[in-house]
C-alpha cells in the first residue's frame, strides 16, 4: 500500500490508496495523487469583474469565470456549497481542456479568466495550466480564493496571477476552526505573499451577525490591512444571507455594514466598499483619496460613470492604485 | 355574413404580434448569453452557472455536461510516506 501526503494546503492530508483528501478532489490512485477535477469545470459563466468583487481592476470588463467541484474549507455559510462541498463524482461537469477555456474566453471578448466560486487552490493544476495558456493569449488571470494554501505551491502560482480577491473571513483563529474547518495564519500569509509578488489584491470580509460583526473584529481586520498590507488595498464588506448550515442567522443589518465601513476608514483603509446590498448609495463608489471627488460610480455590478483619466483623478491628478488598462 | 369591423381584427393581430415579438426579443432573447443568469444577488455566487444555456465552452459538447467522469491527471505537491491514518482536521 502506498500512502501519500498532499502538500498543497496546510491540512497536509495523508491518504492511503483509494482515499481522497479533505477537499474531496485529490485522490490517491495506486500511490499517485491525482486531481480528479482537472479539465472538469462544473460552473462556467461570463461575469462582470465587479462581481468577484474587484473594483480597482479593469472596471467594466468581463471575466470568464469557472470552478470545479471541491474545496479545502467547509464554511458553514458557504453560498456555493452545492459546488464546493459536492462529491465530484456526482456533480455534473463539462469536459474542457485549458486550451478550450482560453479559446472560449477569447471568443466571448473577456479581458481575463477568473478561477473562482469554489477555490482555485483545490483545482490547482488545472488553474495553473489555464493561467499559462491565458498568458499566451494576453488574458488576465484572477483568483478568488480563501488563500488556504502552503507557501511553496503559492509561490509557484503567484507569477501567473494578475489579480486576486482574497477572503479574510475573520481575524479570529477560532472562527476559522469552528466555522470553516481551517486556520487563520496561512490565510494572512497568503495575503502578504500576494502583495509582495505584485498581484493586485483586494480583500473581502463577509460580515455575519453574531459571529464576526463586532467593532473589535472589524478593527482587527483593518489594523492588519494597514500594518501588514497597504492602505491602498481595497476592502469589501459583504452582506451575509442565510445559506447552507447557517440558515438560522438573519441577513446582516445595513447599519452593521455601515459601521464596519466607518471603522475601517477610521483605521486608515482608503477604499472600503459594501456589497450584496443595493440600497446604500455611495458605498460602492470609488472616491479620490486626495480631493474626494467621485471617480467611479457603480450600481451593483454596473459602472454608471468612470472619470479616471489614465488611472488618475481628473481633478487633482493623483494616481489611483489599481490596474486600469 | 357581414363583417362590420375588420380593423378590430387587424388591431388584435397586431397586438398579438407585438406581445409575441416582445417576449421573443426582450424576455427570452434566443441565442443571447445572459452574463448574470438568474441575477444572483450575492457576490461571486455561482447560482445558475453550469447550465448549458450559459457560457458553455467551445468544443465542450463532445462529452456534454454530466457527472461520473473524473480525471487521473497527476497532482503537484505530494510525496509518498510511511502508511499512517488520514489526517482529517487542521
Amino acid at each position: 500500500m502506498s500512502t501519500v501526503q498532499c502538500d498543497l494546503c496546510p491540512k497536509a492530508c495523508r491518504l492511503s490508496e483509494g482515499e481522497s483528501g479533505d477537499c474531496r478532489i485529490r485522490y490517491n490512485m495506486g500511490g499517485k495523487l491525482v486531481a480528479l477535477t482537472y479539465g472538469r469545470p462544473a460552473a462556467i459563466q461570463v461575469d462582470p469583474v465587479e462581481k468577484k468583487p474587484l473594483f480597482h481592476f479593469l472596471p467594466g470588463s468581463k471575466v470568464f469565470s469557472l470552478a470545479t467541484a471541491g474545496c479545502n474549507l467547509h464554511c458553514k455559510n458557504c453560498q456555493n456549497a452545492g459546488l464546493s462541498q459536492a462529491n465530484p463524482l456526482e456533480r455534473k461537469a463539462y469536459s474542457a481542456s485549458p486550451e478550450t477555456i482560453v479559446a472560449s474566453a477569447t471568443k466571448k471578448g473577456c479581458a481575463g479568466i477568473a478561477l473562482t466560486y469554489s477555490d482555485p487552490v483545490v483545482f490547482y493544476e488545472y488553474a495553473l495550466d489555464i493561467a499559462k495558456r491565458a498568458r499566451e493569449k494576453r488574458l488576465k488571470v484572477v483568483w478568488v480564493t480563501a488563500g488556504y494554501i502552503n507557501p511553496a505551491p503559492l509561490a509557484r502560482a503567484l507569477p501567473l496571477i494578475d489579480a486576486a480577491n482574497l477572503d479574510i473571513k475573520s481575524m479570529s483563529d477560532s472562527f476559522y476552526r469552528s466555522i470553516c474547518n481551517a486556520t487563520l495564519a496561512p490565510v494572512l500569509a497568503t495575503a502578504e505573499a500576494m502583495l509582495r509578488a505584485g498581484v493586485w489584491l483586494e480583500i473581502t470580509n463577509l460580515v455575519i451577525p453574531s459571529l464576526n460583526d463586532t467593532d473589535k473584529d472589524v478593527k482587527n481586520l483593518a489594523t492588519f490591512m494597514v500594518t501588514h498590507l497597504s492602505r491602498d488595498v481595497p476592502l469589501h464588506f459583504s452582506r451575509f444571507f442565510p445559506h447552507y448550515q447557517l440558515r438560522n442567522i438573519p441577513p446582516t443589518p445595513p447599519e452593521t455594514l455601515i459601521r464596519a465601513r466607518e471603522i475601517a476608514q477610521a483605521q486608515g483603509v482608503r477604499h472600503v466598499y459594501i456589497g450584496n446590498m443595493r440600497h446604500l448609495p455611495g458605498t460602492e463608489n470609488t472616491l479620490c483619496p486626495a480631493c474626494g471627488i467621485t471617480l467611479i460610480e457603480r450600481y451593483g455590478y454596473h459602472i454608471i460613470s468612470n472619470r479616471l483619466q489614465r488611472g488618475a483623478c481628473p481633478g487633482c491628478h493623483r494616481a489611483l492604485p489599481g490596474v486600469w488598462s | 355574413m357581414e363583417f362590420k369591423y375588420p380593423h378590430t381584427t387587424f388591431l388584435n393581430t397586431l397586438a398579438l404580434a407585438y406581445v409575441i415579438g416582445f417576449l421573443l426579443l426582450v424576455v427570452i432573447r434566443p441565442g443571447q448569453e445572459k452574463t448574470t443568469p438568474g441575477a444572483p444577488k450575492n457576490r461571486d455566487s455561482e447560482a445558475a452557472a453550469a447550465t448549458p444555456r450559459t457560457a458553455r465552452p467551445e468544443n465542450a459538447t463532445d462529452k456534454g455536461i454530466h457527472a461520473g467522469i473524473l480525471s487521473d491527471h497527476e497532482a503537484l505537491f505530494y510525496r509518498r510516506i510511511q502508511p499512517v491514518s488520514r489526517k482529517s482536521a487542521p
